[in-house]
């Protein structure tokens, strides 16, 4: 393979990293201040596709209205739901609120496919993001660019909002001690509230990238899921870093099991997960407890 | 019991046997439609699939010779071991007569073992695989109605002269990609063209950007997209948009064969890509006629598989109804003396091996500019007559036909 061709091909793995990594940022969060596994975390990508294709079909509110407008709704149903579910099962071992969120996700799917059948849908590119730029050793389109702009600086804003800022810190004080945190006189069901809102709006957010690249359909984040969740099981499930730098080195990886033994590529992320698994069972990232 | 009471009763429940197969069993003809409903092939078999094969039953007024037919629908996930577990259930405790649909061609090559085991009717529609009347051929237990990976290499084959001399391609890693492949290959190679390079994409790829960048480097003159679904929409959609097109290099995009794909990838996207299909709405009034009815129905046109589908059922319970009986190899021998006459085709017959033999098109997809109303998406650019495009059977290697 000329070097020219495998640059192609680590940018593209880029891209698709970058994309991953926002899904599984979304994970990381919930399951840090929940302890939930979120697998619902796919239909809510789905929706946020979704719901940035009917604004535009039926309201005629275009991409960078909806790449707003989209998470938010999406955000919103996430806090519903964890309003009225999930707040059941947080004291309970964490295979309920597996099972929980994989019958939300099978739920969401089915009443999607029920109403919208599993046809794909048209989403255009964005006028402002159509073309691409002329790299010499390949094509780059000018949308996928903008994905990896979009979901990394997202990513930042997100870890920096985390680690640095003071809303951070009363979060990770209530995941720590809840009891003790409420004491200070902090609303914590409020923050957990806002954590799991902020966590599926992401995947919303996701959806809505998502949308002018592939098709837009009730299916779409089935298969996205279980690779994202192999993603922050080797990055540590929790750690925001960890996510960020596990997708962007998964993507990387996966892009060149595209050129060199493209039958495995569906396959390379799930052969590390059982090595990380055997070797560092808390992840890369992750601490023992 | 004397021995020549004991003689009377053998001959009289071999007589009951006897007369029994000249009936259709159990009172009813059930046929199961076994699927994809739940994923990348749901759109152009699926729910459609089943919708079809009920429109085909309902010609008959749901009753044959005062028996019910029964529409049964089940999901084989695209795995083999599922489509199995649901023949057999359908097999043996619901006593399945038919079944019908089975896209993606491992399952259909795991289900029709079980059919043949069981001495039960397989009507292949949707899936591709030319094996299903070569080596695998069961000309007493399944017809193949619809397609195959031979004649849609010949048909491409035509437009190897038009389109160009080296070909790449991206095909889908298992038996149908892989049958595909071959067949196109061998198309290209006998026009006189070469295929420079393939790579092989795993089922359900959502992201075929890499692929894609492998084909462009390929400097092939015409990338072949061997593969269907929701698979060939992404290959297409990728293809557009790392520029492959605007660059020059054209696309047969030979699992577009969809009405609603297309529409699904967008003319924009897809515009001026080729393949090859069995059925268009414009062929016939019967077509025509079956369109408007299932738009009514599914709020969608029908794709290909939707009307073969209908066709081989139809076809199959005009067959129960002249034999009176379920037993594969009396209702076959009648499918095979009678000339297929429908909404799919207006001129096709039933070989021996279980081909189904009919007209084929290479077919153009529309620009934008060119489409007149919202399912006016492609246009015939060549009729093959069924006999140049499906494969001959000397040549098929059908253990049944091979001397």
């Amino acid at each position: 393979m000329p070097i020219q061709a495998l640059l192609g091909q680590l940018l593209v793995g880029l891209i698709n990293g970058s994309f991953y990594a926002m899904m599984s940022i979304g994970l990381a969060i919930i399951f840090g201040l929940l302890g939930i596994t979120n697998i619902a975390q796919g239909a809510f990508y789905m929706m946020g596709a979704f719901f940035s294709w009917l604004l535009l079909r039926e309201a005629g509110i275009g991409y960078f209205y909806a790449l707003v407008l989209s998470p938010l709704i999406v955000g919103l149903i996430g806090a519903a739901i964890e309003r009225t579910l999930l707040r059941r099962v947080y004291k309970l071992p964490h295979e309920y609120g597996l099972l929980l969120t994989f019958g939300i996700l099978t739920f969401t799917q089915g009443l999607f496919i029920y109403i919208f059948q599993t046809a794909g849908r048209p989403y255009p590119v964005p006028t402002e993001l159509a073309g691409g730029f002329n790299l010499g050793f390949m094509f780059l389109p000018k949308y996928r660019a903008w994905v990896v702009i979009a979901s990394l600086t997202t990513c930042f804003l997100v870890w920096y909002a985390l680690e640095k800022t003071s809303l951070g810190r009363t979060l990770r004080a209530a995941t720590e001690n809840p009891t003790l945190t409420r004491a200070f006189g902090i609303n914590v069901p409020a923050l957990m509230t806002l954590g799991f809102g902020a966590g599926v709006a992401l995947a919303g957010a996701a959806g809505v990238l998502a949308a002018p690249i592939y098709t837009v359909s009730p299916i779409m984040g089935a298969d996205l899921i279980i690779v994202v969740f192999a993603i922050i099981v080797i990055g540590g499930m929790g750690s925001i870093m960890g996510a960020i730098v596990t997708s962007v080195s998964l993507g990387l990886l996966e892009g060149l099991a595209k050129v060199y033994y493209p039958q495995g590529s569906n396959m390379v992320v799930f052969v590390i997960m059982i090595a990380v698994l055997l070797l560092r069972p808390a992840g890369l990232f992750g601490r023992e407890k | 019991m004397s021995i020549r009471n004991l003689l009377g009763a053998v001959a009289a429940t071999a007589m009951l046997a006897t007369s029994a197969q000249a009936e259709i069993a159990n009172g009813r003809v059930r046929i199961g439609v076994l699927t994809d409903l739940s994923g990348g092939y749901e759109q152009n078999s699926g729910n459609g699939s089943v919708e079809a094969a009920k429109m085909a039953a309902e010609e008959f007024g749901g009753k044959i010779n005062g028996m019910p037919i029964e529409i049964l629908a089940g999901d084989h996930q695209n795995k083999p071991d599922v489509g199995v577990s649901v023949a057999n259930r359908w097999f043996d405790v619901d006593k399945v007569d038919a079944v019908t649909d089975l896209v993606n061609s491992a399952v259909g090559f795991a289900v029709l073992d079980v059919a043949k085991a069981k001495n039960k009717t397989v009507l292949l529609t949707s899936a591709g695989s030319a094996d299903f009347t070569g080596k695998a051929c069961a000309p007493d237990n399944s017809v193949h109605w619809i397609y195959d990976t031979y004649q849609m290499g010949k048909g491409i084959g035509l437009a190897v002269p038009t389109l160009g001399k080296k070909w790449f391609f991206i095909s889908a890693d298992y038996a149908f990609g892989a049958a595909l492949e071959g067949a196109v290959g061998a198309a290209v190679k006998a026009a006189g063209g070469e295929v420079v390079g393939s790579v092989k994409a795993p089922l359900g790829t959502t992201d075929f950007s890499s692929f894609v960048l492998q084909a462009q480097a390929s400097k092939a003159d015409v990338i072949a997209m061997n593969n269907g679904g929701d698979d060939a929409i992404n290959s297409v959609k990728a293809a557009k948009e790392f520029g492959l097109m605007a660059g020059g290099q054209k696309i047969v995009a030979l699992g577009l064969d969809s009405l609603p794909a297309i529409k699904s990838a967008s003319l924009d996207v897809a515009q001026d890509g080729l393949y090859v299909t069995t059925w268009t709405p414009d062929m016939s009034a019967d077509a025509q006629a079956f369109m408007k009815k299932f738009i009514e129905r599914r709020k969608t046109a029908p794709a290909t598989f939707h009307v073969g589908t209908y066709s081989a059922v139809l076809n199959y319970l005009k067959a129960v109804q002249a034999t009176n009986s379920t037993d594969p190899k009396v209702v076959l021998a009648q499918m095979r003396k009678t000339p297929v006459k429908d909404a799919f085709t207006q001129a096709g017959t039933l070989r021996e091996d279980g081909r189904m033999v009919h007209d084929v098109y290479l077919v153009r997809i529309k620009k934008p500019s060119e489409s007149k109303s919202e399912w006016d998406l492609q246009e015939v650019i060549a009729t093959i007559p069924g006999k140049d495009a499906f494969r001959p059977i000397s040549e098929g290697g059908c253990p049944a036909f091979t001397k």
